[in-house]
Order: C-alpha cells, then sequence, then structure tokens
C-alpha cells in the first residue's frame, strides 16, 4: 500500500480544527477564495516589480541604466510599491482566514503532487507575512530582526514569488471555474443557517477596509492628501523646512566636520580641486524643482539652488562621458554614505550639489554644507554632506 | 462541489496536477531557489539563522495563533450577536482588527525617532478616529437595517 493511501485509510483525527464542523462560516468559500487570490496575485506582482526596479536602480547590473527622465518616475514606482504592500495587508490576512479550513485537511497530503504543492505553501505564505511585516516595520522605522533590511527582504521577494508560482500552477483551473460561474456561489442551506455576512459582504469590507488603508497612508507621498494621513509614517509637509529627514547629521555623526570653516569639497579627477562653500556659491547657480523620493515611501519637493555638477566635473578636467563617486562626510564604510552618478545623470543639468533650499542655506539635517540631489533618483543616492567627488 | 465556484474551500482539493503545474513547480522552485542563495551567498547582510527565524515565527505566530483567534472571535460574534447587527459588527470588526494590526507599530511608538519628522503623528488619536468612523459607518448602516424593518 502506497504511503498515501494508509494516510487515507486512517481515519482524521476528530478534535480541535479536525472535527467536522470546525469550520461553519460559509465565507470560507472557493469562490472568495478566487477572488481575493486573485487580488493578492495582481497586488503582489506590482509589488514585486517595483520592489525589482527599486533594487535595480541601487545595485545597477551592466546591463540597467535609469534615466533622470521622467523625473518623477522614481517617485511614482516607489510610491506604488508601499501602497500595494499596504494594500496586501488586508488582501493577505483576508486570504489566509479564508483557505485556514484548507490547512487541517485530511488526509494531509493525496500523493506526491499534492505534497509537493503543500510544501510550495510555506515560502508562499512565511515568505508573504515576512515580506508584509518587515515592510510594516521598515515603514514605521522599527527593527527588530537583526539582519539588513533591503537584503532581507530582497531575498524573501524571491521565495514568495516563487511560491506564487507553484500556487498559480495549482490554482489557476479552479480560480478560472470559480470566477467565472453564476451559479449560487454558496450552498442555499448554509446561507439560510448563517444570517451574518454575506459572501459578497465580506468581500466588499475587505475592498472597502484596503481601499480605506491605503487611503489614510498614501498621503505621505501623494500631497494632496497629506492631511488624510492620519495613519501615514511620514507627513512631506513636516521636517526641517518643511522637508522629512530620513538620516539627521547627529545620526550620521557629522555635525562638526559639517559646520567646520575650513570644510574644503575635494574633487578628484584629471585635475583635483579643493572648493571652499563660497567658490561653489561664486559659481553659476541653478534653482530647480526636485524632489526626495524616499525607498519607504514618502516624498516631498521642494526647491534647490547649486551649481549644476557637470560644471564641478568640466572644472576637475572630465568630460560628457564622465561618471562620478559622491561621498559624505560619514564613514565611508557605513551604508549609503556615497552614491554613483551615470553620466546620463550627470548630463542632466538639474543634477545639482546644492547649497539652498526654499531660497535659504541647506539645513545641516538636509546636507549642509552640500548635498546631492538630482531628477529621478532614490532618496538614498541624493548624497548628504558631500566631501569628496571622485571622477572616473 | 468545491470545484464549481460553489462550494468550500476545505470539502476538496481544487487543484490540478496537470502538465502546467509540474512546469510552475519546476519553475517556481528554481525561482525559490535562487531566493535561498541570494540568502546564503550574502549573509553579512541577511544574517541567515535571523532571517529564518524571522521566516518561521511569522508563519507560526499566524497559522497557531493569530488565525485560531480570529476564527474563534469571529464564531462567538456570530453565535451571540443578534441576527439584525450580525453582518454590520463582523465587518466592522473586521475592518478595525485590520487597521490596528497595520498600526501597531506606529500608535506603540516602537519606531525608533532621531527627529521630529519621523513618525511625525499622533498615531493613537489617528487610529481613534479611524476606528471611530468605521463604527459611525457601521452604526448607521444599523439604523437604517431597523429602519427598514421597522
Amino acid at each position: 500500500m502506497k504511503p498515501d493511501e494508509m494516510l487515507s485509510r486512517l481515519a482524521p483525527p476528530r478534535i480541535g480544527p479536525f472535527k467536522q464542523d470546525a469550520f461553519g462560516s460559509p465565507l470560507h468559500s472557493t469562490r472568495n477564495a478566487a477572488w481575493l487570490g486573485l487580488a493578492l496575485g495582481i497586488s503582489f506582482t506590482v509589488c514585486f516589480a517595483t520592489g525589482l526596479l527599486s533594487h535595480l536602480i541601487q545595485h545597477p547590473p551592466g546591463w540597467f541604466s535609469w534615466p533622470p527622465r521622467p523625473a518623477w518616475l522614481y517617485r511614482a514606482t516607489q510610491g506604488v510599491h508601499v501602497a500595494t504592500g499596504i494594500a496586501s495587508i488586508p488582501l493577505l490576512l483576508a486570504k489566509l482566514w479564508t483557505v485556514y479550513p484548507s490547512l487541517w485537511t485530511w488526509p494531509p497530503m493525496r500523493g506526491l503532487a499534492h505534497a509537493l504543492e503543500r510544501v510550495s505553501l510555506v515560502p508562499l505564505v512565511g515568505g508573504a507575512l515576512f515580506l508584509l511585516f518587515s515592510g510594516v516595520g521598515t515603514i514605521s522605522r522599527w527593527f527588530p530582526w537583526g539582519f539588513s533590511f533591503p537584503a532581507g527582504h530582497y531575498s524573501a521577494a524571491w521565495i514568495t514569488m516563487g511560491g506564487l508560482v507553484v500556487h498559480i500552477g495549482a490554482k489557476i483551473g479552479a480560480t478560472r471555474l470559480a470566477l467565472s460561474r453564476r451559479s449560487p456561489e454558496v450552498r442555499p442551506e448554509a446561507v439560510a443557517a448563517q444570517a451574518g455576512l454575506t459572501r459578497r459582504g465580506f468581500l466588499a469590507t475587505v475592498a472597502a477596509t484596503t481601499t480605506g488603508l491605503v487611503a489614510i497612508t498614501v498621503g505621505q507621498t501623494l500631497r494632496p492628501l497629506a492631511s488624510l494621513g492620519l495613519l501615514a509614517p511620514r507627513d512631506p509637509r513636516i521636517g526641517p523646512q518643511g522637508l522629512p529627514v530620513n538620516k539627521t547629521a547627529a545620526t550620521a555623526n557629522v555635525v562638526e566636520a559639517a559646520m567646520d570653516p575650513e570644510y574644503r569639497l575635494r574633487v578628484e579627477g584629471p585635475e583635483n580641486l579643493a572648493l571652499s562653500l563660497e567658490d561653489l556659491r561664486a559659481m553659476p547657480a541653478r534653482t530647480a524643482h526636485l524632489t526626495i523620493a524616499c525607498v519607504e515611501g514618502w516624498s516631498a519637493s521642494a526647491e534647490w539652488t547649486g551649481v549644476p555638477l557637470r560644471d564641478v566635473i568640466a572644472l576637475a578636467g572630465g568630460g560628457p562621458s564622465s561618471t562620478c563617486r559622491v561621498e559624505s562626510l560619514q564613514d565611508q564604510r557605513r551604508p549609503y554614505s556615497s552614491s554613483e552618478v551615470s553620466a546620463e545623470q550627470l548630463a542632466d543639468a538639474d543634477t545639482l550639489l546644492a547649497f539652498e533650499l526654499n531660497g535659504e542655506a541647506l539645513h545641516i539635517d538636509h546636507g549642509f554644507p552640500v548635498r546631492l540631489i538630482g531628477p529621478g533618483r532614490p532618496g538614498v543616492q541624493q548624497t548628504k554632506w558631500v566631501s569628496r567627488v571622485v571622477v572616473s | 462541489m468545491g470545484i464549481q465556484g460553489g462550494g468550500l474551500v476545505n470539502e476538496e482539493n481544487t487543484s490540478r496536477y496537470g502538465p502546467l503545474f509540474w512546469t510552475c513547480l519546476l519553475a517556481g522552485w528554481a525561482v525559490i531557489a535562487f531566493g535561498l542563495w541570494t540568502v546564503v551567498s550574502r549573509p553579512g547582510a541577511t544574517h541567515p539563522l535571523r532571517f529564518g527565524a524571522l521566516f518561521m515565527t511569522v508563519l507560526i505566530v499566524h497559522d497557531g495563533v493569530i488565525a485560531p483567534i480570529t476564527l474563534g472571535i469571529g464564531a462567538l460574534l456570530a453565535s451571540r450577536l443578534p441576527a439584525t447587527a450580525r453582518s454590520v459588527t463582523q465587518g466592522a470588526a473586521v475592518a478595525s482588527a485590520i487597521v490596528v494590526a497595520y498600526s501597531l507599530p506606529l500608535f506603540l511608538g516602537l519606531g525608533n525617532r532621531p527627529d521630529p519628522s519621523v513618525l511625525p503623528r499622533n498615531y493613537g488619536a489617528g487610529l481613534a478616529i479611524v476606528i471611530a468612523v468605521v463604527w459611525l459607518v457601521a452604526s448607521v448602516a444599523l439604523l437604517r437595517r431597523i429602519g427598514r424593518r421597522a
């Protein structure tokens, strides 16, 4: 006798979740599972694609280059990443609730395929919960896990999406059928026994909660909705000079070096330069409307004034094909203490070494004396407290 | 019945194990293997043991604690509430529980705040407003329902 036959001959234990009527609610319906699965499949795919894009922008392989224009693009994709992640919370919890009885299915495996399918739910469900937990933790600035968030979140995303591919392979037929049928979704006797939420009522509740949760958080990047952002981790209007900050000068341990009157910006290229803030201010300046778009999903725009980085590069003997690395005053072993600027980004006149924000000298938490800011770059690449530019 | 879109998820196995399943199984596990490789190949960043610990913790806490408690509360509400109030209360409870779950680290103030632009709002008050709105909407819906019946 095959092991699965032996298992199916075993009488199911008639206790707890194995009891015949352990899950009486008609809301544990295949059709509900199909609708929620479809919504979740879409939200996770969008979230994965936008997250992967953000990863590529921050760690570009040779074949990838992120253009500075359109300047709003990263703000949009990363805003969508965090918003779809938040939207996935009600969807995932509702979906797991709906299919929870299947966890206690008897026999636990009906053959090799069923066993492999069920094992593949571990990366899917564990990964999905991991991604949403770590994502919410991070935007709430709470990191109770002891590993690098971007690295862990990235790995978990691949594991989850692999699990999703297996799950789609097993369930696509059932999902199609469940969604195409116009027949009564729930057995009449079950409906009669239950005067509570209907199947549609449950889906409507989940849809309303999803929409509501996005509405009260998305104001951190959609400024017109900022006042509605009751549970948004950021407010794009709040911060020094009316702009949020992710890393303060004190946290970065640069206060003393940034305030040093002997501060010089060193530019290393065919020629080496050491420029004081006054030297930079004496150069032809440019003002541009640019956005800080944080990987955490908030964004805020302002008027930045400074010297186009390409002009400084030219002064050091660089040309139109030059690229450069911009380093901050921070300890260079710290993450996000420097950033690379591509030739395409350098060619854009709005890629600035800025020293003014909204017409005032930069606040130290925004990168005084000089910061890098350019169109379309993730916030972590808008390096603050610039001390050195290495041209290559 | 389950496969016809009318049944409950535990009535039968709705999975189909044709060529599509086996193709997706192979492709999916190739992707999972890549994900696992990105964990073990960067131990300094991912700390594989801590990564694995969080992975299994969220899974076990959800399936072993949160889901059974939610189901228990749901069953209690369904059996104790008068029929008229049942669906509205269940809907409001679902919405409230999800909003609370999302905002736990915010209103408990678990995040660190190096400057006032980080977590700048009063999240306790924000949560209270959101929950109040949910139950206000639920109350209006219930009153309308009672009005219709009367």
